[in-house]
């Protein structure tokens, strides 16, 4: 009885690799990209880069798992859901008072603990953000945001 | 003497009231004082929208994304436009008021010709703020 059941998990698991996955492409065009196209001071270039553009730029990595069903699925919904909130690739497509309100809801969601997200700071110890770094990020959204309007 | 004398201080008390005012409008940005709240506007906001989104509101949530009274005063140049660029994302998918607090206040529910002029209005806003 226990044999069929692993058999059937076993099939079930290798069956799931067999669905068409639909992962976002990357691209290595930095024509509308903030940090190419923007003075930003490096230690939040560095919070970014570490913590944002995984999921909110066309500059994904993606780890081996990202390969392998379900978890596949689980990263390729993240991924498209923060490119389209948010994508840091197409920065300069935003006018003025876009680039306000990402600043805004960014400053916020960093400064809240909201962003990044739990589930992707388990396997990325390296994104998460300490008390010090959320304030710095904060700050910086928010006077970046008010520079633009002076 | 005296007429250099008096002179003198209406100098030096103008250099000082000079530095007071320019700091004071170095503070705020100018851009702030373009924003208005035309009547027909300013009614649907009392209407509808202020009754959460006012910073005694004990809808923490409501309070935190936006506080009208902190509209006119209070807000950053960029978090007003910050606002009403969301205001008018939030209007367009016709998210607010919420449905929950609809059905509890069903004269609140904003008319399609209410929701145009709120549109309309936010956006001439942020033309006219980020100029």
């Amino acid at each position: 009885m226990k044999k069929i059941i692993w058999i059937t998990l076993i099939v079930v698991i290798l069956g799931m690799q067999l669905v068409p996955v639909n992962r976002p492409e990357n691209s290595d065009d930095l024509s509308k990209d903030l940090i190419a196209n923007n003075q930003i001071p490096e230690n939040i270039s560095n919070i970014l880069k570490n913590s944002c553009y995984d999921c909110h730029s066309n500059q994904t990595n993606y780890p081996w798992y990202a390969y392998v069903a379900p978890v596949s699925f689980l990263v390729v919904n993240d991924v498209n859901e923060g490119r389209e909130e948010l994508n840091f690739s197409e920065w300069e497509n935003r006018d003025k008072s876009k680039k306000a309100k990402a600043l805004d809801e960014m400053a916020e969601e960093v400064e809240e603990g909201e962003m990044p997200m739990e589930i992707y700071l388990i396997t990325h110890s390296n994104a998460k953000l300490s008390d010090k770094q959320r304030k710095e990020f904060a700050e910086w959204a928010e006077n970046y945001a008010e520079s633009l309007f002076e | 003497m005296k007429k250099l004398v008096l002179f003198s201080i209406i100098a030096f008390g103008g250099l000082i009231f000079m530095n007071f005012s320019r700091i004071d409008s170095k503070s705020v940005n100018p851009k702030n004082d373009k924003y208005e709240v035309p009547e027909n506007v300013q009614a649907i906001i009392d209407r509808s929208c202020f009754g959460c989104h006012n910073s005694d509101s004990k809808n923490e949530k409501g309070k935190k994304k936006l506080s009208w009274d902190l509209m006119k005063k209070g807000y950053k140049t960029y978090k007003v436009i910050a606002k009403l660029s969301e205001i008018e994302e939030v209007l367009q998918k016709n998210e607010m008021p919420p449905e929950k607090f609809l059905a509890k206040y069903p004269d609140k529910k904003l008319s399609d010709e209410e929701r145009e002029i709120m549109i309309k209005w936010a956006q001439d806003m942020v033309k006219k703020m980020s100029e």
